[in-house]
């Protein structure tokens, strides 16, 4: 009888993947350091760049069978509590760039009505609505990403460079609506943003009849990195691994946050828990949105038009407040609370912490040439863990 | 809904577990002590009339509490464990009060997987340990 090959490699440390290794690391490949290179100058990142953030995984190995993964976690974690406690509010919305800096509305939103509710003031409908929509464009581009990344993952090159393509067309338009201080810009906009909206609901159309019944998409992501309900709630997972698992909770649709979304774009859900059915919600998630973006194109001319959004002179009137934005990935929340007359102690929640402590539930006894796909598929940043 | 979770708790459970209540929107701020602190969690986790099976955060307020306002101890660490229900809008935060030479917290890590890094982080960043619960 043969032995079983049995090859624990102890504690090999990836650190720092990069997205080019990342798309190298082949199935089937023997593992060896020609497809599991140690990179030392790159990041894991999926989605935003440019930040040197120190992220990587221990890994302990049958084979090629994941034993047990334990994310490393760089040196700048808690910076940004840290960091945050010692600013006031309007000091500390320049920092939510770090954590996401193509496009920090997501969690300057969340800054902003907690600040608002901290005040108890109420701007002009317009100012909400305006971030609702911005918010909703950012989403698609953000799931545009996530799509092209799996694909180009699972070396579909056509379907991903559709996605990639719709990403890119997004992405000439995101400086007009990523953070507050672009929402009060009067830049006018590259193209008829209604003729995007359109072209992008036929683009992704095609993308999701394209991959209805896609045999490669479907055999790599149906029945893997599962996440059931009662373990995703237990992990403080939100966002699309409760949507996957026929839960509805998505922030859009809470009373609380009435006053951006007054009519949110359609409920998206599905079932499954696994990567395929998240893969499945990206696609639904951003067809809702693409056609709420256009009713509200429709029924609000003055949409693409600047507001403004000042900061100043708010008297706080409550001890603390809290705020929660649906963001790509899960919730966002923000609360601030107040000690010592006007010091103010900023908590942040950021879906991706979460998230990132989750992988090794999700890809114990999983194949490590799936790892990459598994960090793709999840659309998170490593900023946003380790900040 | 609830109009008090400390009245229901009280019912539940026997008064004396909470010992200060804030209610705000649908955000309940129970606030207690370590005694009984495990027990509570647990409750508000499995009780099949509250489900608040949701780990949402746990964060520290430094300083005197905003959250309490009639403060009986000096107490230099406030911290809050907030837990949300999946199946009703509201939401349930735990206040437990770090006082002047108190080394450790309690860890909730047996009931919620999700908040060992938050732990850790909290531990690490005020020189507290974690006292895992049996």
């Amino acid at each position: 009888m043969n032995s079983p090959r049995l090859k624990i490699d102890d504690a090999l440390i990836i650190s720092r993947l990069h997205y080019k290794e990342l798309l190298e690391i082949k199935p089937n490949a023997d593992l060896d350091t020609q497809y599991f290179p140690l990179v030392t100058t790159s990041k894991l990142e999926p989605f935003f760049d440019n930040l040197p953030i120190n992220m990587g995984f221990s890994l302990s190995l049958v084979g090629n069978q994941i034993i047990s993964i334990k994310p490393e976690r760089g040196y700048l974690s808690k910076g940004l509590n840290t960091l945050l406690a010692r600013q006031n509010i309007h000091e500390a919305m320049s920092f939510m760039g770090l954590l996401n800096h193509e496009a920090p509305l997501f969690y300057e939103a969340a800054l902003l009505l907690a600040m608002d509710n901290l005040c108890e003031y109420k701007r002009p409908s317009i100012v909400y609505q305006k971030i609702a929509f911005s918010l909703e464009i950012l989403r698609v581009a953000h799931h545009a990403h996530v799509i092209a990344n799996v694909l180009k993952c699972i070396k579909d090159f056509a379907l991903a460079d559709m996605a990639d393509y719709a990403h890119g067309l997004l992405r000439e338009q995101i400086s007009h609506f990523s953070s507050i201080q672009s929402l009060q810009s009067g830049q006018a906009l590259p193209a008829p943003f209604l003729e995007i909206v359109d072209y992008l609901m036929q683009l992704f159309f095609e993308l999701s009849s394209s991959l209805k019944n896609h045999e490669p998409v479907h055999s790599r992501l149906a029945g893997k990195f599962s996440i059931s309900l009662p373990i995703a709630a237990n992990y403080g997972l939100s966002g699309a691994f409760l949507r996957s698992n026929r839960h509805f909770l998505d922030m859009r649709w809470h009373g609380s946050m009435k006053i951006l979304y007054q009519n949110p774009p359609a409920k998206c859900w599905c079932e499954g828990g696994d990567a395929f059915a998240r893969f499945t919600l990206r696609l639904l998630e951003i067809n809702a949105s693409l056609q709420w973006l256009k009713q509200q194109l429709l029924k609000y001319e003055d949409l693409l038009e600047p507001v403004s959004i000042s900061l100043e002179n708010l008297d706080h009137k409550k001890p603390f407040s809290h705020s929660e934005i649906e963001g790509p990935e899960g919730i966002i929340k923000i609360g601030i609370f107040r000690h010592h007359q006007e010091n103010f102690a900023i908590k942040l929640r950021s879906p991706a912490y979460f998230i990132a402590q989750a992988i090794p539930h999700m890809m114990q006894l999983q194949q490590v040439f799936d790892l990459p796909l598994l960090l793709f598929s999840l659309g998170i940043s490593a900023d946003e863990i380790d900040l | 809904m609830f109009t008090s979770l400390k009245n229901f708790i009280d019912l539940r459970l026997g008064s004396g577990l909470i010992l200060d209540e804030l209610i705000d929107d649908n955000n309940f701020y129970l606030k207690t002590n370590y005694q009984h602190f495990d027990r509570l969690i647990g409750f508000l986790k499995a009780d099949p009339d509250l489900r608040l099976n949701f780990l949402d955060h746990i964060f520290v307020v430094p300083g005197e509490s905003p959250i309490f306002f009639h403060q009986t101890s000096p107490s230099t660490l406030s911290i809050v464990y907030q837990l949300k229900s999946l199946k009703l809008p509201y939401q349930a935060s735990l206040v437990i009060e770090v006082l002047p030479g108190q080394d450790s917290i309690p860890s909730i890590a047996k009931h919620f997987l999700g908040a060992r890094w938050l732990e850790e982080d909290i531990s690490q960043e005020y020189m507290l340990s974690i006292q895992d619960q049996t």
